[in-house]
């Protein structure tokens, strides 16, 4: 076990270093820099600029300086925001990002695992149906797609819950502000995490062990929580892993939709702004989210199936 | 005597592709599905030809106008028209599903086969390289290099999309090539002094091809509704060219005109539908393992 985590620290790290690189490259082949939108900028005041941000040196010098910041969580200063360092902006907005983010994936195992453990318990019959239409439209229709919706119903027809922005205070009707976004960033993870549970359920509801259970006598909630639930759900677990990458990624439209102040805005922003700097600190923060996940996800994973250990 | 007229029948073949095939035909659902789909790739083609109005035409009269005679799907902000708009869009969305899902399963196939035909520490080597890149949530990458990029064509999105989305095909293609070169029909081929070549094409390839069709069908809504999203954030091919995304984000940007959302919404929801029915209804019928 010991050896599997290391591998798996190691692999994690490697993705990182990969990720800094690609990212950090890919903004000094990119054209256009930081101050083109200053196009009456005198060449000595982009020279001095340049200088200031440490942009007139060499690639593989500012790679290196750029990296010592990144291990002392220093991102640098901003280019867009002058005067002012990116952490200002990347704090705060990982703060509501991370809380939506995590408000979603509980949502989607508090609503996904018993509607498919639901379906699969009454095969064929209304509730049945119910679950897997829920899941039919989770993955049909995108979330950049059903924020919007969700909007035009419960704002505009309905009048019941406040479109955009994020709660302030923790008043019932700044909370409020919380629920489309959530449910929007939730629902794509809803429909799959029900539809593992679904046919992992029913997969193993027809096993040998669970007859043999049922020959001993054991009444039909024991046979269904001890035997079957356990089993049944590691589909469902294994999918923690791209629902993390999904949220994270899902975040970054569901905060456009809703004008939430969180990293997704920032991380756009960054990109068309030629931020760098910035840019280059919403990459590393979104990455190391993903990859300290998906390490978890893999002790844990590791912990259900030792199978899994070996390789 | 019995046993003879049996064997007098003519034989039926029963090759995988055909039992496959079978099956996946007794599949309403996907069979019905396979028509929309059919249907809403043909209008995309066709209905932005024979309609009266042209996509970049702005009817300055009637901006934001509601569904009518005139202009079914109602016009957008700049009184275009949305019908055109919706059915144009649809051609890029397609487009780019089916060739991004191409290059990766160029790439996807060609890396798979090769990591498990050298197999040792080339393949792995290529795989830690696959599993490492597994772990990079792609879509930022892809985020930054759209906007990066400054001119931004179509060519550029699906070759972006189909560079990073070929790793889960090239995993099931090694997979397959590892546990087929066990398999005892390949045994006795090789045993027979069948050589390479005629394995590989003959015994293989056909194996192979299941899996890579039930992935191709399933590959092509999840380019699609990357694209879509990429379009969302502004990052998708350029005005006045359009595609779904960019569409429902100018439907999200005026809500209270509920059509400018609705109608690309909903092309794109039931494409997305039936390309998933589709291939899960593959899926099921070339699954070894219901047989």
């Amino acid at each position: 076990m010991i050896g599997f985590l290391i591998r798996r620290l190691v692999a994690g790290i490697v993705t990182l270093v990969i990720i800094a690189i690609i990212s950090f490259g890919m903004t000094r082949i990119a054209k256009g820099s930081p101050f083109s939108s200053e196009r009456n900028l005198h060449p000595e005041i982009i020279k001095n600029f340049e200088k200031f941000y440490g942009l007139d040196q060499p690639v593989y010098v500012q790679f290196w300086r750029a990296l010592k910041g990144y291990a002392r969580l220093d991102f640098g200063p901003s280019t867009m925001y002058r005067g002012r360092s990116t952490n200002e902006y990347i704090e705060p907005g990982f703060k509501v990002s991370i809380r939506l983010g995590f408000l979603a994936a509980l949502l989607a195992i508090a609503i996904g695992l018993p509607l498919g453990i639901l379906a699969s318990a009454r095969q064929n019959r209304p509730s049945d149906y119910f679950a897997t239409s829920v899941s039919t439209i989770g993955i049909c229709v995108p979330n950049f797609l059903l924020g919007p919706l969700l909007v035009l119903i419960f704002t505009n027809w309905l009048g019941v819950l406040p479109s955009a922005l994020w709660p302030e205070d923790g008043s019932l009707k700044e909370l409020s502000k919380v629920i489309l976004p959530s449910i929007t960033l939730a629902m794509v993870h809803i429909a799959y995490i029900s539809r593992l549970g679904r046919a992992g359920m029913l997969d193993v509801m027809h096993k040998d062990f669970i007859r043999t259970a049922r020959a001993k006598g054991l009444n039909e909630w024991t046979v269904f929580l001890k035997h079957g639930l356990k089993n049944g759900v590691t589909p469902a677990v294994s999918y923690a892993g791209p629902m993390v990458a999904g949220v994270v990624v899902g975040s970054i439209v569901v905060e456009s939709v809703f004008a939430i102040p969180g990293l997704g805005q920032h991380f756009i922003k960054s990109v068309t702004n030629r931020d760098w700097n910035l840019l280059m600190g919403c990459v590393l923060v979104y990455s190391t989210i993903v990859i300290t996940m998906n390490f978890f996800v893999d002790i844990a994973y590791g912990l259900l199936d030792p199978r899994v250990r070996v390789h | 005597m019995q046993a003879l007229a049996v064997q007098d029948t003519p034989a039926v073949s029963r090759s995988p592709g055909r039992m496959a095939m079978r099956r996946f035909s007794k599949n309403r659902k996907a069979l019905v599905c396979i028509i929309i789909l059919v249907a809403i790739g043909l209008a995309t083609l066709v209905v932005p030809w024979v309609t009266r109005h042209d996509y970049r035409e702005s009817d300055w009269e009637y901006t934001y106008g509601k569904p009518n005679g005139k202009y079914w799907m109602g016009t957008d902000a700049l009184g275009r028209d949305l019908m055109v708009r919706v059915f144009l869009g649809g051609r890029i969305s397609f487009a780019i599903g089916f060739l991004a899902t191409a290059v990766t399963v160029v790439i996807g196939v060609a890396f798979g086969s090769t990591s498990a035909f050298a197999g040792g520490r080339i393949d792995l080597l290529m795989m830690r390289f696959v599993d490492v890149l597994y772990g990079l949530p792609y879509m930022l990458v892809v985020i930054i290099i759209m906007g990066l990029t400054e001119s931004k064509s179509m060519l550029i999105v699906f070759c972006v999309l189909g560079c990073f989305g070929w790793l889960t095909i090239s995993r099931i293609v090694r997979g397959q090539v590892l546990s087929l070169r066990e398999r005892e029909f390949v045994e006795a081929a090789r045993g027979l002094g069948v050589r390479t070549a005629p394995i590989i094409w003959r015994h293989m390839v056909p194996n192979i091809l299941g899996p890579v069709i039930v992935y191709t069908t399933l590959a092509v809504p999840s380019f699609m509704l990357q694209e879509s999203f990429l379009a969302f954030l502004g990052l998708g091919v350029p005005e006045p060219e359009t595609s779904w995304g960019a569409l429902i984000k100018e439907g999200a940007d005026a809500l209270d005109r509920w059509w400018l959302v609705t109608f690309p919404g909903s092309a794109m929801a039931i494409t997305l539908f039936c390309l998933n029915s589709i291939g899960d209804g593959l899926r099921d019928a070339f699954d070894v393992q219901q047989r």
